[in-house]
């Protein structure tokens, strides 16, 4: 895994990844009852299984892709959340209900985006760590892929993400 | 932090992660040694370790998911910006909710310019329910008519058949954010927000309910002035109770969580009540700046905490907060909606009365709700096991400690209020007295004084309160000196010179009545103590509150007699009782607060053998009052010995005992032998007696060294390390100590208090089981006699003295008796 930390991603990754993971996204909307919850890896795993049979030879390369994808995913996400809050700080707030799931929606965005500037401050102490987050957290992969990845044991893996999860969880509980 | 530092926090991480969480502590301050900020570093972190993080837990999907659908349907609606609906022009979207999306707009029909908010039904969702609902908001809008309303300017249906609202635009802050930014003070709070309780109370004239009040529906605009904005649940209630729009109402439930009503989550019918809770939640928010229920990243989602949990106290957050407007507070925060104030109006009389200094009715009007909430929710089965702990060497020692501190503690409330208590300052007087040349604390020469002080109160005929009030200083005093016999007149004389002033409804009758219930209860009358109690208790309540340190002392002094006399069911209601009141008590950081949080959880503890809940509850008030102990002074030693002595984790307490023995070297720590009893008892349950003897040994030392030989406490702690003698077979050493500790609570606590008669149980059976069978008997079965008189033949105490009856005729070969005994047992009392 040669990724560097802070690799600038080419535009077209990340339009080709939020394409693919909306298509997944309407359709699981499509397919269940509205309100119901959404699996989560399920969804992830499913956008990116889409870029495994790419024959383009950048993602020949199965930990660079992953790489890759994982932190576009991430950055997709986090680009989207500071776009709704800029809206609603704008708007001087909304002067509307949410329904229940709106409000927890928001809750959600407000964590997104502590947990981005704590990853940071995470990969500026572990580089290792902040990358087992995005693996697992962002691009939903299991413990054994990551292994496999960044070439690590498997024990190594479940105790980077112990130690990252209670840095973050630390610093989202302090917001 | 920089990467070298995250390192070394990594390295400790790891070896502590290689263990089970109870062995941390010891892990983390070996592998920490001196550098105390690496270590504070550390168990910072650990002590996330087991907390849900939801969106952390559930990974990127959902959310993901979720923002797919917003970016559809703002596609959908964005079609609308720019087109004119009526005489107004559509401009940027400023918001969206669960039903719809409002956007700028402005007069373009020439005549003037006026911006306003245009609200229109979301894109898909058109249904007959839908348009109805909008179409009642519209219908309620019209009708109310307040300043502090947002107006309703027009409506109409856009081009594509979806209806529109247009109100009048409010530029500003929602409540909290304004009164945060210009750190206004409470009262400028308060004032703002009686502005919206009136506005609520006209909206509920008109019978409509609005049902999603929140700070974000509050906005305060550039004049000052609060506007209560989005009528888009509201209902109409119907005045005879029904609902007029039920159907709609409930077809589908909209609500905000964070400000829901109790009743809003379980879907029980919405009143006005429903407004008064949410307003009390955005008060709540308002003054103290947190919410009453926060959606946390961690723990039980809202909807699961908010019917049953109690709501803690705003003075939790901001202590300035105690008192009135905990209470004003509260009451409008009720789970059941007749408990609240009956109307906005009357919320808001109340809150003008704080602002005014003038008694509120939140305080006196529910006396006794919390108590009657706990005791519903709360209702302990009695467990034999749970019996049969009381019965437990050790346990006595822990009790005398247990009780002692919780005293302690409630004395110390006490003592904020009655420093201009005049009987203090006739104590003192009296005390003032003594000859300076004369030891401090000699008894003998407080003994006379008090002689004196009788004699003087005695002469006070004419005027009698001046003399009940003497006479019970000294009666107290006379308590707190051992000699009962001679405080028992002073305390029943005082009693009835008040019942002859006050007649029976006052609080110094109930206190008078209380005293000497105590005195019976040393004596071990249990069944009288325990009436005496519940007489005084009850008038406490009605006159004083629960809040009242007179109060809890009475609640307190109950509980235990209960307890102690085998009553474990009865008395666990009142122990939760008093945890509540002191977990919710304000400026609570003190090491005192602590002990007596790790007293409650010891009794709650014990009577919660094999109920999950209570050894939560417990464990609960272990963990918060360790908490305050590791944030107060303490040397990290003594923080360390302390969280191991109470886990009974052997590594941390080792550590702990060094570190306590370092720190009673150099000053007296605070009660090292209360923990290392406690200590003991806990080794001693998992069966480590040879552990458990030195521990406990050192525990009756050091009360000795600290309160003397003649001691109730230190004669309590040495009959605890003489039953850890007999249970460890160390028969010859165990008959010594326990003889001499029965002669000495004999003295201090008397011959028939339950101490003395179980420490001669226990000398009993070390009798029987080095063969002295008859001596053994002599003690055994007229204690037996004693407790069956006493107590009453199911009783746990008495059943243990009849299990040790039972095991000497049983020893000693007298099989006709052991068998007729045999078959009065009830219950396995004791294990050994």
């Amino acid at each position: 895994m040669t990724l560097p930390p802070s690799a600038p991603l080419p535009d077209t990754i990340d339009s080709a990844i939020y394409a693919e993971l909306k298509r997944v996204a309407s359709h699981h909307l499509r397919t269940r009852a509205a309100g119901a919850t959404i699996s989560t890896t399920e969804l992830v795993h499913d956008a990116f299984l889409k870029f495994s049979s790419n024959p383009d030879p950048r993602w020949q390369n199965r930990a660079h892709f992953f790489g890759s994808a994982s932190r576009a995913m991430r950055q997709v996400l986090v680009d989207h959340a500071r776009n709704r809050q800029a809206a609603k700080r704008g708007g001087g707030e909304a002067p509307l209900t949410l329904t229940g799931r709106d409000a927890a929606l928001e809750v959600q965005v407000d964590e997104l985006l502590v947990l981005d500037e704590a990853l940071d401050r995470l990969r500026a102490l572990n580089d290792r760590l902040c990358r087992v987050v995005e693996l697992r957290f962002f691009a939903g992969l299991g413990d054994e892929e990551i292994s496999q990845m960044l070439g690590v044991s498997l024990r190594t893996v479940g105790r980077d993400w112990t130690k990252a999860r209670l840095y973050l969880s630390r610093e989202l509980g302090h917001d | 932090m920089d990467a070298e530092r995250w390192e070394r926090v990594e390295a400790v991480l790891d070896l502590a992660l290689d263990h089970e969480p109870s062995e941390w502590p010891a892990i983390v301050a070996a592998a920490c040694g001196d550098d105390h900020a690496l270590r504070a570093e550390v168990e910072a972190l650990l002590r996330e370790h087991g907390r849900a993080q939801g969106l952390l837990d559930s990974g990127a999907g959902s959310l993901a998911a979720q923002f797919v659908q917003d970016v559809e349907h703002a596609r959908a609606v964005d079609a609308l910006e720019g087109t004119t609906l009526g005489v107004w022009q559509v401009g940027p979207q400023i918001g969206h909710g669960g039903m719809s999306r409002v956007f700028l707009g402005e007069r373009v029909d020439g005549t003037f310019a006026q911006r306003v908010a245009i609200k229109v039904l979301r894109a898909g969702l058109d249904t007959p329910g839908d348009v109805e609902r909008f179409r009642m908001e519209r219908q309620i809008l019209a009708t109310l008519d307040h300043p502090h309303i947002a107006h309703l300017l027009d409506g109409g249906v856009t081009p594509d058949g979806r209806p529109y609202l247009v109100l009048e635009y409010i530029e500003g802050e929602p409540l909290t954010t304004y009164c945060r930014k210009r750190t206004l003070d409470t009262a400028t709070r308060i004032r703002l927000f009686l502005k919206i309780v009136d506005a609520t109370q006209s909206a509920h004239r008109q019978l409509i309910v609005h049902r999603d009040l929140k700070p974000s529906n509050i906005l305060v605009s550039a004049d000052g002035q609060p506007r209560l904005l989005d009528f888009g649940i509201a209902k109409i209630v119907d005045p005879t109770g029904g609902s007029a729009s039920e159907a709609t109402a409930t077809r589908r439930r909209w609500f905000t969580p964070e400000y829901a009503a109790p009743e809003q989550f379980t879907g029980a019918p919405v009143s006005t009540a429903t407004d008064v809770y949410q307003l009390g939640a955005v008060l709540y928010e308002l003054l103290c700046g947190h919410r009453a229920f926060e959606r946390t990243l961690a723990g039980r989602p809202l909807e699961d905490r908010v019917v049953p949990d109690d709501t803690p106290p705003p003075s939790m957050h901001l202590s300035a907060l105690r008192g009135d407007l905990d209470a004003v507070i509260l009451k409008a925060l009720r789970k059941e909606p007749t408990a609240r104030y009956a109307s906005v109006a009357e919320f808001g009389a109340d809150l003008k009365r704080v602002l005014d200094s003038e008694p509120v009715a939140a305080r006196t009007g529910n006396r006794g709700y919390r108590w009657r909430r706990m005791a519903r929710r709360r209702a302990l089965p009695l467990s034999l096991a749970a019996a049969a702990v009381l019965t437990a060497g050790v346990y006595m020692g822990t009790l005398v400690v247990q009780n002692r501190r919780i005293a302690q503690a409630l004395d110390e409330v006490s003592a904020e209020r009655s420093k201009s208590d005049q009987v203090s300052a006739f104590l003192l007087g009296l005390f003032e007295a003594i000859e300076p040349a004369r030891g401090r604390g000699d008894t003998l020469s407080a003994r006379v004084l008090l002689d004196r002080g009788e004699a003087r109160a005695n002469a006070l005929t004419d005027s009698p309160l001046a003399q009940a009030q003497m006479l019970d200083a000294i009666g107290r005093a006379r308590m707190s000196l051992g000699a009962y016999a001679d405080a028992r007149p002073n305390l029943e004389r005082a009693l009835e010179l008040r019942r002859q002033s006050h007649g029976e409804v006052h609080a110094d009758v109930a206190q008078s009545i209380a005293t000497p219930a105590k005195l019976d209860e040393l004596a071990g009358r249990s069944a009288q103590a325990a009436r005496g109690f519940r007489t005084a208790l009850a008038r406490q309540r009605e006159l004083l509150g629960e809040r009242a340190p007179a109060t809890q002392r009475t609640i307190f002094d109950l509980a235990y007699t209960l307890h102690t006399s085998g009553d474990v069911h009865s008395a666990q209601p009142f122990f939760s009782e008093l945890g509540w009141l002191a977990a919710t008590r304000p400026n609570r950081r003190d090491v005192l607060y602590a002990r007596q949080l790790e007293a409650l959880g010891e009794y709650v503890e014990q009577g919660a053998r094999g109920d999950s809940l209570g050894l939560a509850v417990a464990a609960a008030l272990r963990a918060e009052a360790m908490r305050i102990r590791s944030a107060s002074a303490g040397g990290p030693l003594q923080t360390s010995g302390t969280f191991g002595m109470q886990t009974g984790v052997r590594a941390g307490a080792e550590i702990g005992a060094l570190g306590g023995t370092q720190v009673a070297a150099t000053k007296p720590a605070p009660d090292l032998e209360a923990l290392l009893v406690g200590y003991s008892g806990r080794i001693e349950r998992t069966g480590r007696l040879t552990e458990a003897t030195p521990i406990s040994r050192e525990s009756y030392v050091l009360a000795e060294q600290r309160y003397g030989a003649d001691h109730l406490l230190t004669a309590a702690y040495l009959a605890g390390y003489g039953d850890v003698l007999r249970r460890s077979g160390n028969f010859v050493l165990a008959e010594r100590v326990l003889r001499d500790a029965e002669s000495r609570l004999t003295r201090t606590a008397g011959a028939q208090s339950l101490m003395t008669l179980r420490t001669r149980l226990f000398l009993g059976d070390v009798l029987r089981a080095i063969g002295r069978w008859n001596e053994a008997e002599v003690l055994l079965l007229p204690t037996y006699e004693h407790l069956f008189a006493e107590r009453g033949a199911d009783n746990v105490q008495t059943q243990f003295a009849l299990s040790n009856v039972v095991r000497l005729y049983e020893t000693a070969g007298r099989p006709a008796e052991a068998s007729r005994f045999r078959a009065l047992l009830a219950i396995t009392a004791d294990p050994d």
